[in-house]
């Protein structure tokens, strides 16, 4: 039997794979102060690299797996890190205080628009599989 | 029973409506985003006029580049000429005020890398930053004076204040005030009386500060600002100083201005010719969608026809299917597109030359609202080039067709 | 009752001009069958279609309930068409993404005067689409649907408005012989409330059907009864 092509899956793996890229490549936070202390946004940065490894993981199981409930509770899981992402570079940990350091100018907005991404993905995946009367994703 | 065959063909025809307001998305992402970029450099640069205060700026001879850069960019530095030229240049021919300014820059702040500019300036002679100051707190008190302690300074917004307070040279100062956003590089700097300067002097001088040589900095300035007499041109005054002061620059507010506004316009022009670029592609891209779309549907349009809606009305159905598809694309295009000028506006500024200061609410919405009005009309724009060929559809014809 | 006057219509084929309808004069009444037959290409379908108001004759009328439907302007006669004729056309006519329920209730929503309430619409569609065998089709596209099941929802979506003429042209056509039974149960239907029903077809197994047979041949019209009393 076909299986119909998992936007939801894919979606959720393209977002984890720029949040970790980003982070390196994209918009990365600040870097080490002059004594080679770092400041709270490298710690948050290590955070969200977690979150990312772990959104991708699950995007890995989204992918593979065809029980739709199961999928449900994946995506809905993706919208948890979403808020979490947020939550950290907010409250959590949080990053520099001056607006104009990178990790506030850039880093700051990138994740939240990333995580908007995962979170709206995620809900729209998790209503559509957790209230679907199907069983397989298969066609 | 209401008719709704146009919402219906938009919801049941997903590939053809995705089609339609990518487009529409593509062409609404890039008017509104290059509407509220344009226009927040608009209001910086209009900040920036209003902020410079002076015609003339006069500075050491090669600080002409770094001058700009602290006023403009929220750039740190530091330079300094004898005070005696302040009685100079007062006394030059077409001068009707001057008043002198104090450059310091502090270390680096204890959270984070990055330097704050302090800009000492005589309350008794200025006419830039203390009619500004006055302006920001009317509503609190009629006469301010920001400095009563001379521990105590003015921030611009960018300043990072902790607990009302900002460190500098290991030396807690009380934030009298904090400004309103400029979008010009005073945001980044604090303003403070020249008797608090010299007490930064004192410090800075303790923190092993290291003035440039032959400098003695409580017989320096940094800069003098000028405004000008009526009836006397910009220019004349500018050489006269040059003529009659040597080891200095003169910096025309008026020069700057034009300056940035060269750049702004530069950056008007590609933001535009990219709109141009993407209306051109999108709007072709749409009339060959409608016009695929019509081929598609003719059977459709001749059934319609022969169970009796009358032409107009069909008309009517097939723009207004070609508005609904065309606005879902609209607004999510307008609101990405502002969304990401809004959360990104920290990173443009301090990634760009030139004064930017981020479109206010009302800005905002009437950005949103025409742009996606009009993105969302070259569907049924794009749609009419083909309204012939509805018209042309008989049905008689087209039923007998398999 | 429709009535023709002196009806014609003639198209070029090449460079040779045909003659689709040579100075027709019908008369048919009120809950009467007529079956139109001829050979291929002799016109019934090019009559049927001014019959409907779909194909305007060079000369002549076309009355319904005496109604000169060529003497109204487009929109009045797109209206006209709308409540009173009912058109079964050869080849499939739904719109595949709409539903059965949908089809059928279409030209109904087209113009909303209050003549008919809703309920009642509502009702005479799930009587039409349960004497049709489609009800529990009704929420389903008629895209999924087979040939058969397809015709009937044209059928009954001509009906729907009570018209007073229904055209059905080849309605039968390529059906298997449930299906075309139901669809001149149909037909039959429509008579019975009133209407004049006229069906185009070269398949001799319905013909008993209609009550009156006519034959076209190279434009003209000719009732076979008639024919036959002539004769």
């Amino acid at each position: 039997m076909k299986k119909k092509l998992d936007i939801e899956g894919i979606v959720f793996l393209a977002v984890a794979v720029f949040l970790i890229t980003g982070l390196f490549v994209l918009f990365p936070v600040c870097g080490p102060k002059d004594d080679g202390s770092f400041m709270r946004c490298h710690w948050a940065s290590r955070a969200l690299l977690g979150s990312g490894i772990i959104s991708a993981a699950l995007s890995v199981v989204h992918l593979v797996i065809n029980d739709v409930k199961a999928k449900g509770a994946v995506a809905l899981a993706q919208t948890f890190l979403g808020i979490y992402n947020i939550a950290l570079v907010t409250f959590l940990i949080g990053l520099c205080k001056m607006e104009t350091m990178q990790c506030v100018a850039v880093t700051k907005p990138s994740v939240v628009v990333i995580s908007i991404v995962l979170i709206a993905v995620g809900i729209f995946g998790a209503v559509r599989n957790l209230k679907s009367g199907k069983v397989s994703d298969e066609k | 029973m209401k008719n709704k065959l146009p919402l219906i063909n938009v919801i049941r025809n997903p590939f053809r409506t995705a089609c339609v307001a990518a487009m529409t998305a593509l062409l609404s992402f890039s008017l509104s985003g290059g509407s509220a970029l344009v226009k927040s450099f608009q209001n910086g640069l209009e900040s920036t006029s209003n902020r410079l205060g002076a015609d003339l700026i006069v500075i050491p001879e090669g600080s002409d580049k770094s001058v700009q850069d602290i006023l403009l960019q929220g750039a740190t530095g530091y330079f300094y000429m004898d005070s005696s030229v302040y009685d100079l240049v007062s006394h030059t021919e077409g001068v009707e005020s001057a008043t002198a300014q104090f450059y310091l820059t502090s270390l680096n702040a204890s959270c984070c890398s990055v330097k704050v500019e302090i800009i000492g300036y005589d309350p008794g002679s200025d006419f830039v930053v203390s009619p500004w100051i006055q302006s920001q707190f009317l509503e609190l008190k009629d006469n301010i004076t920001p400095n009563d302690d001379s521990r105590e300074i003015i921030a611009g917004s960018n300043v990072l204040v902790d607990s009302g307070s900002i460190e500098l040279y290991g030396h807690r100062f009380n934030v009298k005030a904090q400004l309103s956003e400029t979008g010009t590089g005073l945001d980044n700097a604090v303003f403070a009386d020249m008797e608090t300067i010299n007490k930064l002097m004192d410090y800075a001088l303790e923190k092993s500060f290291v003035f440039p040589d032959e400098t003695k900095p409580k017989e320096s300035i940094s800069a003098i600002l000028v405004k000008i007499s009526e009836g006397y041109e910009t220019d004349d005054v500018e050489k006269r100083i040059r003529k009659s002061i040597d080891g200095v620059d003169v910096v025309s507010s008026a020069g700057m201005i034009s300056n940035i506004s060269d750049g702004l316009s530069l950056i008007s022009s590609m933001l535009m010719f990219i709109c141009i670029a993407f209306f051109v592609i999108s709007f072709a891209v749409l009339v060959i969608l409608f016009g695929l779309s019509v081929t598609e549907r003719e059977k459709e349009f001749a059934v319609v026809r022969m169970l009796g809606l009358i032409p107009g009305r069909q008309k009517r159905q097939y723009f207004t299917e070609a508005f609904i598809q065309s606005l879902l694309g609209s607004i999510p295009g307008a609101v990405l597109a502002l969304t990401l000028v809004l959360v990104y506006g920290n990173a443009i500024k301090i990634n760009t030359d030139i004064p930017y200061m981020t479109v206010s609410g009302p800005e905002l919405l009437i950005i949103f609202l025409g742009t996606a009005i009009i993105t969302a009309i070259t569907g049924p724009v794009a749609a009419a080039l083909w309204i012939g060929r509805i018209d042309r559809a008989d049905p008689a014809v087209i039923l007998r067709r398999d | 009752m429709i009535k023709t006057d002196d009806l014609s219509k003639s198209f070029l084929r090449g460079d040779k001009k045909v003659n689709a309808a040579d100075n027709i004069n019908i008369e048919i009444g009120d809950g009467i069958i007529a079956a139109f037959i001829g050979h291929s290409g002799s016109g019934k379908s090019s009559l049927v279609n001014m019959l409907g108001g779909l194909i305007k004759p060079d000369t002549g009328s076309v009355l319904i309930d005496g109604t000169d439907i060529y003497s109204l302007s487009e929109n009045e006669l797109c209206r006209f068409r709308n409540k009173n004729i009912g058109i079964i056309p050869q080849n499939r006519c739904d719109l595949g993404k709409l539903t059965v329920k949908e089809n059928i209730l279409l030209p109904v929503s087209f113009y909303m005067d209050g003549t008919v309430s809703d309920t009642d619409i509502f009702k005479r569609a799930d009587d039409l689409m349960q004497k049709a065998g489609i009800y529990h089709l009704r929420d389903c596209k008629t895209e999924i649907l087979s040939g058969g099941e397809q015709r009937r929802v044209s059928v009954v979506r001509a009906m729907i408005q009570s018209p007073h003429l229904l055209l059905a042209d080849e309605p039968t056509n390529d059906l298997d012989e449930e299906n075309s039974d139901i669809v001149i149960e149909l037909l039959k239907t429509a008579a019975g409330d009133g209407a004049t029903v006229i069906l185009v077809t070269h398949e001799k197994d319905i013909l008993p059907a209609a009550d009156e047979i006519y034959r076209i041949e190279y434009g003209k019209c000719v009732n076979e009864k008639d024919a036959l009393k002539a004769s």
